[in-house]
């Protein structure tokens, strides 16, 4: 059964005073399967946000259905919602999301403690994560204390530590410089082997050609994807930029 | 650039940011208001014409006082959080290329705006108020005299005089801070990585032995007037050790319990738990602040009320009767002496000729002095000996039997060398008396039962909180001039030779034949003294009914700009309140924005904000309710000060005043959380 499934999906956004209206979203579907690492790739203001919002049930569609290991996320009620995505869904942001009350430790524990975990699960769960991803010595501080790098593993640790079915993470890199953006790319390689489900929206290439599929968004479209097939890193890089010069110099010349 | 461009830049960003100013505008406006009526009541005409009327005036114009100072504190702390929030603004024009002269310009034009908002708002109020102010102070005062609308200049001027100078000191710190200040800084003041809150032991630990040196002092003090010092060490030592436990203590609290693992690790803990500890951090001295202000409010009100409450009561304590003549004598006189009773009715004739019917008829003499207790021995002093510490002096009367029999209408019988004893605010166990070690008595008859006293209640109570020792003695004469041999070598004033008559007039409406007879009295009074061949060295007529005029317009006076000052203290609590709800809503804003993406639901996220902010709403109550508590008994020895002597009336008056000013408090818990729900619910840009 496929993780994620994503029917014509559509959103616009109108300002508060009726007047101008923005489609952020036209037709979107796609499907993500169990074990999949997949990318969504666009340019800024493509309706990458706006997508990953819906799917988190943060937002609602205009119109079409996202379905959640064939659960409806339209059907789920309103106070229902938050628990279904805490107990399914990880999420790493851009700008990390970490709250500055907390060590990164609580930051970790946050949605266990809200599913009512006891101390000594949490900690014992915490520690092979910790280990894994290399945040043991930084636990006891505080988010403005370390770097945007362990911040975003800290993020992630949060996002696994609930072992959810399906990660969602809205440009990772985005805030990170280019030696912690490798060392995330890696980490996010090691846990899809490890059988985790990752749905990745950005718009780098780098980013984007670790995955094992991309999906290109623009203009509230998908229109585009590319499988890795058998080829590595450099010659998935290869791909996407070629695509990527073809679909714009070929719009180009329309 | 053309200079029209301040004003309208000043102005449009105080629109845009309304619900920071216009709650600012209207507490400068309402402190201007309370300003102006207190200066107009104390220059108003129809107050000064009132009996006491100088007093009330210079009650309210210290008052106006009061008010001013706490206004420039006040609007000085109030208006630094709008700054803060303005900063950023004003950072990014700077990067925009406005230099700081231009910032100055915008800032100064703020100032005028606002100055000219509060002082237009505030005067025009005040002028329409005034009058209102002026109605209920005379109905207070318990005077009918009418009146009409007018404006008062010089109490317009002071009002302008005195907030443009606070104005003026606000713009000169907000163009200190923004001269100090990058850019960078500016745009970034909002946002600085913020240290978490650490415990602090020996803060706390001070601010817990403040609080219970203030509170232990606050319980000790036998004699506040006395212990005046002290007194105010106690106030300073309770102002600070709130300050301290609020920001300190309770950092340390929420951090210790954090350290409690299986407790802080629980959904409902959790979240409210660590966002408390910031919140402590950041809103500390504002709850600390609200918390002294509610304690002020709370002791103003119910010393106050419960002294306008209790004027009768004092009056018919210092009062006993409608009519009073007083003498001070040089001598006792003994029972068969018939000179007072030809004077008295001689005065009475008067009374006659108004068709004035005396009735309860009250005459006795009594002497009054200070004195010191040791075992069985008590020595008569000077009052203003200094080698004695005040709190030890215990007041003295002594009465005749004769009198005392006449006034209780017992039948009591005492051998000569017997007496009976009353003591109030002490204990005397002994069977005997020695005093001066010139007279010694046997009590043989005690009086302590609180249903006789009001039998001689007529006499003592007057003499404020001091402990009192009644003595009734037969051979009144010959013992009293005994004791004044006995005091050789000090002045014979120590002691106070008294006599007293007194009457009720029949008839309850009585006040002006009352004044008239005092009238009629006023010019023999002294030629009376001149022919008493030395037998007496003063006589006085007292009336209540003019009596009661003065006390009503003191007490009445210091009720009102106690209200008064409430209501300003009130303004700057929900102002206060406003803004911490309003600091709190915009940080917790993207929090909630993240817990919510973690899995928090909208019901939990509700549950650990009314968490939260019922414990921010109820500690400093409780907090002045605590006060309130400890200072009580120090509040009844000043009011005890004033004549009031009616605990019940008091405890009954203050926890009043506590439950109607918890209820005001909630409504503004309220009306203030509400601008913070409607922040935090707000979607955060993204
Ligand atoms: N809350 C919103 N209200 C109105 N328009 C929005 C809102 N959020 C996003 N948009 C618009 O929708 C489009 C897609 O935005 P977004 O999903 O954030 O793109 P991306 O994440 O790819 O940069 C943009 O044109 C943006 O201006
Ligand atoms: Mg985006």
């Amino acid at each position: 059964m496929n993780v994620l499934e994503v029917r014509s999906l559509k959103k616009i956004y109108s300002t508060r005073l009726g007047g101008n209206q923005v489609q952020a979203l036209r037709q979107v579907a796609f499907s993500v399967e169990a074990g999949e690492y997949v990318a969504v790739m666009g340019e800024s203001g493509s309706g990458k946000t706006t997508l990953l919002n819906i799917l988190a049930g943060l937002d609602q569609p205009t119109s079409g259905q996202v379905l959640l290991e064939g659960q409806d996320l339209g059907q789920i009620r309103e106070k229902d919602l938050a628990t279904f995505r805490r107990d399914h869904l990880g999420f790493v942001f851009q700008d990390f999301n970490l709250l500055d009350t907390f060590t990164i430790e609580d930051n970790i524990y946050l949605p266990l403690v809200l599913a009512g975990k006891s101390y000594e699960v949490m900690h014992s769960r915490l520690q092979p994560l910790a280990q894994q991803l290399a945040i043991s010595p930084i636990l006891s501080k505080y988010p403005y204390e370390v770097s945007g790098g362990q911040k975003q593993r800290a993020a992630v640790a949060r996002a696994l530590i609930t072992g959810p079915r399906l990660i969602l993470a809205d440009e990772p890199t985005g805030a990170l410089d280019s030696h912690a953006t490798d060392e995330l790319l890696a980490l996010f390689s090691q846990i899809n082997q490890q059988g985790q489900t990752i749905l990745m929206v950005t718009h780098s290439v780098k980013a984007a050609s670790r995955a094992g599929r991309v999906l290109f968004i623009k203009d509230g479209v998908i229109f585009h994807q590319l499988y890795r097939g058998l080829s590595d890193d450099e010659q998935f890089y290869q791909k996407i930029t070629d695509s990527l010069t073809l679909l714009t110099t070929g719009e180009g010349r329309r | 650039m053309k200079s029209t461009i301040y004003p309208r830049l000043a102005s449009d960003s105080m629109k845009k940011n309304h619900r920071l100013y216009v709650p600012f505008l209207l507490a400068s406006s309402g402190m201007v208001l309370i300003f102006y009526i207190l200066s107009y009541l104390s220059h108003s005409p129809l107050i000064r014409s009132l009996r006491g009327g100088s007093d009330l005036a210079s009650i309210m114009n210290f008052g106006s006082l009061v008010l001013a100072l706490f206004s420039g504190i006040f609007l000085f702390y109030t208006h630094s959080f709008l700054l803060r929030r303005r900063k950023t603004e004003f950072g990014l024009y700077n990067i925009l290329g406005m230099d700081k002269r231009s910032l100055a310009h915008i800032l100064v034009w703020e100032t005028l705006i606002i100055t000219g908002v509060s002082l237009l708002l505030g005067g025009l109020g005040g002028i329409l108020l005034a009058k209102l102010a002026e109605a209920s102070l005379l109905r207070l005062v318990k005077s009918d005299i009418s009146f009409t609308l007018k404006v008062d200049l010089p109490a317009l001027l002071s009002s302008g005089a005195v907030f443009a100078v606070i104005f003026g000191l606000i713009l000169l710190q907000s163009l200190l801070q923004i001269s100090r200040t990058n850019p960078i800084d500016l745009l970034h003041s909002q946002a600085v990585g913020e240290k978490p809150p650490r415990s602090n032991w020996i803060l706390a630990v001070t601010g817990l032995l403040f609080l219970g040196a203030a509170y232990y002092l606050a319980l000790s003090i036998k004699d506040p007037i006395a212990a005046l010092a002290w007194f105010f060490i106690a106030v300073i030592l309770v102002i600070a050790a709130t300050y301290l436990l609020f920001i300190a203590g309770s950092v340390t609290a929420c951090r210790q319990l954090q350290k409690h693992k299986a407790f802080y690790y629980q959904k409902q803990h959790f979240v409210a738990l660590s966002s408390m500890t910031y919140r402590m951090k950041r809103n500390g001295a504002g709850l600390a602040s609200i918390a002294i202000l509610c304690t002020m409010v709370l002791v103003m009100l119910s010393s106050t009320v419960c002294l306008y409450a209790g004027t009768e009561d004092i009056l018919c304590t210092r009062y006993p009767r409608e009519v009073i003549v007083s003498a001070s004598l040089s001598q006792a006189q003994s029972a068969n002496d018939t000179y007072w009773t030809d004077l008295t009715s001689q005065l009475l004739t008067a009374s006659d000729q108004l068709a004035l019917t005396p009735e309860n008829q009250l005459d006795y003499q009594y002497v009054y002095g200070s004195g010191e207790i040791s075992g069985d021995q008590l020595s008569l002093k000077k009052a203003n000996d200094t080698t004695v510490p005040t709190d030890s002096l215990i007041s003295v009367i002594i009465l005749p039997v004769e009198d005392y029999n006449q006034i209780s209408g017992a039948d009591l019988k005492l051998e000569s060398g017997q007496a009976m004893i009353y003591t109030n605010r002490l204990t005397y166990t002994a069977a005997e008396l020695q005093i001066n070690q010139a007279v010694t008595l046997q009590l043989t008859q005690r009086l302590d039962s609180a249903d006789t006293l009001k039998d001689i209640r007529v006499i003592t109570e007057a003499s404020g909180y001091s402990p009192e020792l009644v003595l009734v003695v037969p051979d009144y004469a010959s013992l009293i001039r005994q004791l004044q041999q006995s005091l050789t070598g000090t002045e014979p004033a120590d002691l106070y030779l008294g006599r007293i008559m007194a009457f009720d007039v029949a008839g309850s409406d009585s006040a002006v034949a009352e004044k008239q007879l005092l009238s009629e009295w006023q010019p023999q009074l002294d030629s009376l003294v001149s022919q008493s061949g030395g037998r007496l060295s003063s006589l006085t007529a007292e009336a209540v009914a003019t009596e009661r005029n003065y006390y009503y317009s003191t007490n009445s006076g210091m009720l009102f700009i106690a209200v008064l000052l409430a209501l300003v203290f009130v303004l700057a609590t929900v102002l206060i309140m406003y803004y911490k709800q309003m600091s709190e809503g915009y940080e917790d804003q993207s929090r909630f924005a993240i817990m919510q993406k973690v899995g928090m639901t909208p019901q939990d996220i509700r549950q650990s904000i009314n968490a939260q902010i019922l414990t921010v709403f109820l500690l400093p109550l409780l907090t002045a309710g605590l006060h309130l508590a400890f200072a009580f008994p120090m509040l009844q020895k000043l009011l005890l000060l004033f004549g009031l002597s009616n605990r019940r009336l008091f405890v009954s008056v203050t926890l009043l005043s506590f439950a109607v000013f918890a209820v005001f408090y909630a409504l503004i818990y309220r009306i203030t959380s509400r601008a913070y729900y409607h922040i935090v619910s707000a979607r955060p840009q993204t």
